[in-house]
C-alpha cells in the first residue's frame, strides 16, 4: 500500500506562501536558544512546558510563523513533545503555520465591527491587494498577495468594539476604519 | 414528630466506610469514593461512557454520562437536618445534570438514570455526536462493538434531524505501523492520548486544530508504533483507530471469545482468544488487575499467526530408514511404536527436553514418564530477554515457575543435556513443545542420535530431524493451569479443536504412560486436563485444596516468587 | 479631580465618575511610572502591605465589590476560598484576556494607566499571600504586552515588585504570559492551562476550582483587570466609603462599553445603578442615529440574552405591585437585568436599531462561537458548528419554518451540557434571538426548502437517486 500524504503529514508540509521572502528562514542560533531559555526561566522549575506558548511568539516574530522544525525545537526547550507543541500550536489562531506578508491584517468581523463594516472592508482590503476572498480556508483563512507584501485574515473581536471597524496591521490597531483609510495604508506601506 | 429511626442509615453506613445513595428510587450503599458511573452500572442503572475509563484519567468530555443529581438540602446556618421516617433526608433535586465519571458519591446523594432530564440529556449528546460522523456503519469494523452504535440503538432518536454538510477530516490515515485511523469517526475522547501518555509514557498521540476540527494526530515521524500501540484500538469506543491486522478479516459478531491466557512470556496475560470454524481471528487482552491491567503487548498479540499456519504439524510423521523422508503415518500405530522404540533405550542414555511452555497438566504426565523410565536427564529450554519496563516479563516462558515445581527443573541443566548429546553420551532424545536446534543443538549433533523423538505443534527447525515427530496443540487449543512469575496460577482454555491428527501434549504423554504400564487409574482413565489438576493439587503443596472451577478467570496467588510486573506496580502505587 | 484636562474629543461625559479610567485620554499623561507617581500611585501599595494580609482580604470583602469579569462574584469572598493550612504555593492570576464580543475596557488599562493595575495586582498578591502572578493578556494586544512589560521593569526597579517589597518581607515575582488569539481563554480554567502550556481546555469542575486546584495544581486566584484595579480602589478609598457609592449590591464604579448603533458609541465610566440603560443610551451616547430606531440590546457582552427595545417588562415595585417598564427603564448595575432574564455581565452593550436584519446579527455571533469552541466536549464541539451552519441557511434564504425551532433545539441542547460556561455562552444568544425575534427569522424562511438538499452529499445523492435511465 503506498502510503500518500495524509491529514497527519499535513502538520510536517508547511504550505508554500509569497511572504516567506520577505522573512529569515528559521534557524537556531545561540542568541535565539539564550533568548528562549530566558523565557523558560520565568516559570517555576519543572513547569518548563509553560514557556511554550511565549516561544511560540518568540519564533513568529522573528521568522513569521511555525515551521515542524520550529515546532521540534519548541519542544525540546520546553521538554515537552512535538505533538504537544503542535496541539498548542493549531489551537490557537494567533499562531501561524503558513507565513504571512510582510503587512498582516487582521480585519475584525465580529458583531459590532460587522456592524460598522467590517465584512465590507475584508472584500475591500481582498481587492485591494489582489486576492479572493472567497479562497479563505474554514480552518486557516489568511490569504497572501502575489508578491509578499500583505496579507489578509478576518478575525474575531479585537476588543475595540466601540470604535469599529478594527483593523490591526502587524502590532499597530487602527480603529473605525473606511475602504478610504485603508487604501491610503496599503499605498504608504507598498511604498516603504 | 419526630418519626426518624433510632439508626439512621447515614451512621450505619459510615461504620463500614460506605455511603448511602439513592439510585432510580432505590437506596444502596457504596464505599466512599466510587464513582457515580461504577456505582450505577454496579446496580444495573446503566450509565453510557465513552470517555471515562477507569484506568486512566478523567476527561469529562463526552458528557454522554450525564445523569440527574440530588442532594439534601443546604442548611440554614444552625439549622438541624430532618430526616424522614425511612430515616433519609428529602432529597433536592438540581436543574442541571452532572457528569458520572468525574464525581463520586456522597452521603444521601441522588441519582436519576431514568428521569427526563437524563434521557433528554443522553439523546442530546448523542445526536451530536453523529451529526459530523460518517455514518458508516456497514462498512466501519467496529460494528458490532461500537459504542456509538450501541449508543445509538439505545437512546438514538431514530431519525436524524442535522442535514447539512458534514466536516471533512482525514480517513484512512496509517497512524502506525499496526493502526489505522479515521478522525471522521474519531468521537474526540482522547482515551487513546490518554493511554499513549499516561501509561505508555510516550506522548506521541494528540489532539490538534480547534472546535469542530478537532482531530487526533501524531507529530510527522513520530508515529504510533509503540509496543503497545494496539491497545488503542480496544480502547476507541469507535472505529476511529483499528487494527490494521484484524481489520476486513471478520465482523465481530460471528467470532466467540475464550477468556485463556497469553504464553508469550512469564507474566502471563490475560486474554480473550476470538475465534471462528477452528480459526483464530485476533486476541484481545482481559482485565485482570493482578497480571495485565487492561492491556497487552502487540508483539505478544500478534502471535498467533502460527496456529491456522501452513506449517502446523497435521498428522504424525515417522523416517523408517536413516536417509528417506519422513511420511505421514497414523497416530495410534505410531504411539505403539514410539513406546516399543522407548523402551529399547538405555534410561541412562535417554534425555528429555521439555518445555516451560506447557502447561502444569503436562508438564506432571512428564514428570511421571521420566520417573516411570528412570530418565535423570531432562530439563527445559530457559528462554531470556529484557524486560520492557511494563509488561513483558523477563522470563520469556509463560511457565517456568510451574516448571520448578512439577519438573524441578528451570533450564540450568539444559546444556549438560546438550553436551551430552554432542558428546554421544545421550543416544536418544524427547524433545516435548521444544525446537533444540533453535536452542542450540545442529542438525549435526541431531543425526549422531540414534534416536529422536518430537512432539511439535509446527514445524521447525527440530522436527526435520526426528525419527518420529507427534502433532501436538496450541495454546489456543489446550485446557490447562500455568504458574505465572508472580506466583499466579491461572487457566488456559480451549478456543478451537486441535487441527487434524494433532492431540494435546498430555494426550500425547497419557498414551505412552499406559503403553509403559501405568497403572494409576486417574492418569490413564483420565478424560481431560482439567482433572489432572486434581491429582497435580493434592501432590504439591503450593496448590492444595485448589480445583480448576476455583482457579477462576481470574486465577489465584499460589506461591511468592517475589517479581513483580512494573506496569501493575505502578497502577497499584497510583492508588 | 479638577485639575484634569483630557484630550480633546475625549472629555468624560458629564455623568461619568471617571475612577479607574481617571488617566485615559488625560492631556499629559503616560504609561510611565512617573506619570502614575505624580498622580499618587502606589500609595494606595505602601498603606495596604503595612496591614495583615487577613486584614486586607476583610476590607475587600467587606466593600462588597464583585468581579468585573462579567460572572460578578464577590472579589473578597473569592480570596478566601483558598483551602485552610493550605501549603502548597498561592498564585494569582489577573485575566486580561478581554475578548467577549462588545467588551473594551482592559483594554485602555492596559495601554494607558498599566501602573494603576500592577499595584491593585501586588495588593491582591499580598492579600493571598501568592509570590507569583502572571498577567495573561490577550495576543492582540503586542503594544499593551510591551507596555505593561515596561511597566513591570519598572515597578521592580521601583521596589513595588520582586524581594521585599518596600520593606515589608513579601515577594512577589510578575510576569507577562500573551495568549495567542482564542476567547475560551477567558475562561479561568482554559486560561490556566494556557500558562500551562497545555491546548486551553476549560478543566471539570469538580474537582478543579481553581481556588483550590488551580495554576500547577495549586491554589489560584484569577482576577479580571478591572477587578484589581478596582481593589486598589478600595483600598484607596476605604471598604466603607467604597461600600457607599452605587448600587447596594453591586457597588463602585463600572465601566460600560458601548458598540453598535448609537450616536456616540465608546467607553463610559459610571457609578453602578446611577442611571438606566435608557440614560445611557440617550443621555450619555446620544440616542439612535438619525432617523432610526432602537430595536435591540445586548446588555453583557456577546453572549448576553437580547433584550427586545419594544418589550414589555413587569417587576415587582418594593410594596409588591407590579409595574411594566421597558428595557431602557432597567437600572445599569449588576443584577437588575437578571431579573428579566439576560445579564450585565462584562458590561460590554451591543445596540442595534432598526436597520438591522436580527438573524444576520444572530449568524454573526453563531460563526463567532462556532470559531471559538474549543472543542474539548461534545455538545459545544458539534453543537455550534451546527447552529451556525443553520442560522446561515435560514439568512441565505435556504432555510424551512422548522428550522427555526430546530435551531433553538440545538441551543437547547448545548446549555447546561458542557465541562464550562461557554455552553451557555452560545447558546443563550440562540434561545433569546430565535425566541424574542422569531418573526423576523421566519420571514426568512419558505416552507418548500424542507424537502431540499442541505448539503452537496444529499444533492448528489438525491440526483442519483432521481436520474432518468
Amino acid at each position: 500500500m503506498s502510503e500518500k500524504p495524509d491529514a497527519i503529514d499535513r502538520l510536517a508540509v508547511t504550505e508554500p506562501s509569497p511572504g516567506e521572502k520577505h522573512f529569515p528562514k528559521f534557524e537556531v542560533t545561540p542568541e535565539l536558544t539564550a533568548e528562549a531559555r530566558e523565557y523558560v526561566a520565568q516559570y517555576p522549575e519543572g513547569k518548563e512546558q509553560s514557556a511554550i506558548l511565549p516561544l511560540v511568539h518568540l519564533v513568529q516574530e522573528k521568522f513569521g510563523f511555525i515551521t515542524p522544525a520550529a515546532v521540534e525545537w519548541i519542544a525540546q526547550e520546553c521538554k515537552s513533545t512535538p505533538i504537544h507543541v503542535d496541539g498548542v500550536v493549531t489551537f490557537y489562531p494567533g499562531i501561524h503555520r503558513r507565513c504571512p506578508g510582510k503587512y498582516h491584517f487582521r480585519v475584525c468581523h465580529t458583531i459590532a465591527c460587522a456592524m460598522s463594516g467590517g465584512e465590507e472592508l475584508i472584500e475591500h482590503i481582498c481587492k485591494k491587494i489582489g486576492v479572493n476572498a472567497a479562497d479563505m480556508g474554514e480552518i486557516d483563512p489568511m490569504l497572501v498577495s502575489e508578491d509578499g507584501l500583505f496579507s489578509i485574515e478576518p478575525v474575531e473581536c479585537l476588543a475595540n468594539c466601540g470604535f469599529g471597524p478594527n483593523v490591526m496591521v502587524n502590532d499597530t490597531l487602527h480603529s473605525q476604519m473606511t475602504p478610504e483609510k485603508v487604501d491610503a495604508l496599503i499605498d504608504e506601506l507598498k511604498n516603504k | 414528630m419526630s418519626t426518624q429511626p433510632a439508626i439512621l442509615p447515614k451512621d450505619e453506613a459510615a461504620a463500614e466506610g460506605k455511603v448511602n445513595v439513592q439510585i432510580n428510587g432505590k437506596w444502596y450503599r457504596f464505599p466512599k469514593g466510587t464513582r457515580i458511573a461504577d456505582a450505577c452500572n454496579s446496580v444495573g442503572a446503566h450509565v453510557p461512557c465513552f470517555c471515562y475509563h477507569p484506568k486512566l484519567s478523567i476527561a469529562g468530555s463526552c458528557r454522554m454520562c450525564l445523569v440527574e443529581q440530588g442532594m439534601p438540602p443546604r442548611l440554614a446556618p444552625g439549622a438541624e437536618p430532618v430526616y424522614n421516617a425511612d430515616g433519609y433526608q428529602t432529597i433536592s433535586w438540581m436543574p442541571r445534570a452532572v457528569i458520572a465519571c468525574a464525581n463520586t458519591v456522597a452521603e444521601n446523594m441522588g441519582i436519576r438514570t431514568d428521569s427526563p432530564l437524563t434521557q433528554d440529556a443522553r439523546r442530546g449528546v448523542l445526536e451530536f455526536l453523529l451529526t459530523n460522523h460518517p455514518l458508516d456503519c456497514p462498512i466501519c469494523d467496529q460494528a458490532g462493538e461500537c459504542k456509538l452504535q450501541e449508543y445509538t440503538a439505545d437512546y438514538g432518536r431514530g431519525t436524524h434531524r442535522f442535514t447539512e454538510a458534514k466536516i471533512k477530516k482525514g480517513k484512512n490515515i496509517s497512524i502506525g505501523e499496526r493502526v489505522n485511523m479515521d478522525q471522521e469517526r474519531c468521537v474526540l475522547c482522547r482515551r487513546c492520548v490518554r493511554f499513549m501518555k499516561e501509561i505508555v509514557g510516550e506522548e506521541v498521540l494528540g489532539v490538534v486544530g480547534r472546535g469542530g476540527h478537532n482531530a487526533i494526530a501524531c507529530h510527522p515521524g513520530k508515529r504510533l508504533d509503540s509496543n503497545y500501540s494496539l491497545n488503542t484500538t480496544d480502547l476507541c469506543p469507535v472505529g476511529a483507530l483499528t487494527s490494521k491486522d484484524f481489520r476486513f478479516k471478520m465482523r465481530v459478531w460471528f467470532l466467540k471469545s475464550t477468556p485463556t491466557i497469553d504464553v508469550n512470556c512469564g507474566t502471563g496475560t490475560n486474554i480473550n482468544i476470538w475465534t471462528r470454524e477452528q480459526q483464530v481471528y485476533r486476541i484481545t487482552p482481559r482485565q485482570n488487575d493482578e497480571v495485565n491491567s487492561c492491556w497487552m503487548p502487540d508483539n505478544h498479540r500478534l502471535n498467533y499467526k502460527y496456529i491456522n499456519a501452513d506449517t502446523r504439524l497435521l498428522h504424525p510423521l515417522v523416517r523408517t530408514d536413516a536417509e528417506a523422508p519422513q511420511r505421514k503415518a497414523a497416530m495410534a500405530p505410531t504411539l505403539n511404536m514410539v513406546s516399543t522404540q522407548i523402551s529399547k533405550c538405555d534410561a541412562d542414555q535417554l534425555a528429555v527436553v521439555a518445555s516451560a511452555r506447557m502447561t502444569n497438566e503436562e508438564l506432571y504426565l512428564t514428570r511421571q514418564l521420566v520417573d516411570m523410565l528412570g530418565i535423570t536427564k531432562y530439563d527445559v529450554v530457559p528462554r531470556k530477554g529484557e524486560s520492557d519496563n511494563m509488561l513483558i516479563a523477563e522470563d520469556r516462558n509463560p511457565n517456568t515457575t510451574g516448571s520448578k515445581l512439577i519438573l524441578g527443573r528451570d533450564g540450568s541443566g539444559l546444556q549438560n543435556i546438550f553436551d551430552g548429546v554432542r558428546s554421544g553420551a545421550i543416544r536418544a532424545l524427547i524433545v516435548l513443545n521444544e525446537d533444540v536446534v533453535a536452542a542450540g543443538l545442529s542438525a549435526d549433533d541431531l543425526k549422531g542420535l540414534d534416536y529422536l523423538l518430537c512432539v511439535s505443534h509446527n514445524v521447525d527447525g527440530t522436527t526435520p530431524h526426528a525419527d518420529v515427530v507427534l502433532p501436538g496443540s496450541t495454546f489456543a487449543e489446550k485446557y490447562g493451569t500455568m504458574i505465572n512469575v508472580t506466583g499466579r496460577i491461572q487457566r488456559l482454555n480451549r478456543a478451537i479443536e486441535p487441527p487434524g491428527k494433532a492431540m494435546d501434549t498430555w494426550e500425547i504423554l497419557r498414551y505412552l504412560l499406559v503403553r509403559f504400564g501405568c497403572d494409576n487409574e486417574m492418569i490413564t482413565a483420565c478424560p481431560s486436563a482439567r482433572h489432572l489438576f486434581d491429582l497435580l493439587a493434592g501432590e504439591y503443596e503450593p496448590l492444595q485444596g485448589l480445583t480448576w472451577g476455583a482457579i477462576g478467570n481470574q486465577g489465584r496467588q499460589v506461591i511468592e516468587t517475589g517479581v513483580t510486573i512494573p506496569l501493575i506496580e505502578r497502577e497499584k502505587a497510583k492508588k | 479631580m479638577s485639575e484634569i484636562t483630557y484630550l480633546p474629543g475625549h472629555e468624560p461625559h458629564p455623568r461619568e465618575t471617571r475612577r479607574i479610567f481617571r488617566n485615559i485620554d488625560r492631556a499629559g499623561y503616560n504609561p510611565s511610572i512617573d506619570c502614575f507617581l505624580a498622580d499618587g500611585g502606589y500609595e494606595t501599595l505602601k498603606k495596604a502591605i503595612q496591614m495583615k494580609p487577613e486584614d486586607v482580604i476583610a476590607e475587600v470583602k467587606k466593600s462588597g465589590l464583585r468581579g468585573r469579569g462579567g460572572a460578578g462574584f464577590p472579589t473578597g469572598v473569592k480570596w478566601t476560598f483558598i483551602p485552610k493550612g493550605n501549603t502548597k504555593p498561592v498564585y494569582l492570576v489577573c485575566n486580561c484576556d478581554e475578548s467577549e464580543p462588545g467588551t473594551f475596557k482592559d483594554r485602555f488599562v492596559v495601554h494607558q494607566d498599566p501602573h494603576q493595575l500592577i499595584e491593585g495586582l501586588v495588593i491582591a498578591c499580598y492579600a493571598v499571600q501568592a509570590h507569583f502572578a502572571v498577567i495573561y493578556m490577550r495576543e492582540e494586544f503586542p503594544e499593551g504586552a510591551k507596555i505593561v512589560r515596561q511597566a513591570i521593569r519598572e515597578a521592580e526597579e521601583h521596589g513595588f515588585l520582586g524581594q521585599n517589597i518596600l520593606g515589608s518581607g513579601f515577594d512577589l515575582k510578575l510576569i507577562l504570559h500573551r495568549g495567542a488569539g482564542a476567547y475560551i481563554c477567558g475562561e479561568e480554567t482554559g486560561l490556566i492551562n494556557s500558562i500551562e502550556g497545555v491546548r486551553p481546555y476549560p478543566r471539570i469542575k469538580p474537582p478543579f476550582f481553581p481556588a483550590a486546584i488551580g495554576l500547577y495544581g495549586c491554589p489560584t486566584i484569577v482576577n479580571n483587570v478591572e477587578s484589581l484595579c478596582q481593589v486598589r480602589q478600595v483600598m484607596m478609598r476605604g471598604a466603607e466609603a467604597y461600600a457607599a457609592e452605587g448600587a447596594q449590591r453591586s457597588p463602585g464604579t463600572r465601566i460600560i462599553g458601548v458598540s453598535g448603533d448609537v450616536k456616540r458609541p465608546g467607553y463610559y465610566e459610571i457609578v453602578s445603578g446611577s442611571m438606566t440603560y435608557g440614560e445611557l443610551l440617550y443621555d450619555v451616547c446620544g440616542g439612535p442615529r438619525d432617523g432610526r430606531k432602537f430595536k435591540a440590546i445586548i446588555p453583557g457582552g456577546a453572549s448576553a440574552k437580547v433584550m427586545r427595545c419594544d418589550e414589555v417588562l413587569k417587576a415587582k415595585n418594593p410594596d409588591g405591585s407590579v409595574k411594566e417598564m421597558s428595557v431602557f427603564d432597567i437600572p445599569l448595575d449588576l443584577d437588575s437585568i437578571a431579573q428579566h432574564g439576560s445579564m450585565s455581565g462584562s458590561g460590554g452593550v451591543i445596540v442595534m436599531d432598526d436597520s438591522r436584519s436580527m438573524p444576520k446579527m444572530l449568524n454573526n455571533l453563531n460563526r463567532f462561537f462556532a470559531w471559538e469552541s474549543c472543542g474539548q466536549c461534545t455538545p459545544c464541539r458539534e453543537g455550534n458548528p451546527w447552529m451556525y451552519k443553520l442560522s446561515t441557511r435560514i439568512c441565505e434564504g435556504k432555510g424551512a419554518p422548522e428550522d427555526v425551532d430546530l435551531l433553538k433545539s440545538v441551543a437547547d441542547n448545548i446549555c447546561g451540557r458542557t465541562v464550562c460556561a461557554f455552553g451557555e455562552a452560545c447558546s443563550w444568544p440562540t434561545q433569546a434571538f430565535t425566541t424574542k425575534f422569531q418573526e423576523e427569522f421566519l420571514a426568512l424562511t419558505k416552507p418548500i426548502n424542507a424537502a431540499k438538499p442541505h448539503n452537496p452529499e444529499t444533492a448528489a445523492a438525491q440526483k442519483f437517486l432521481t436520474r432518468e435511465d
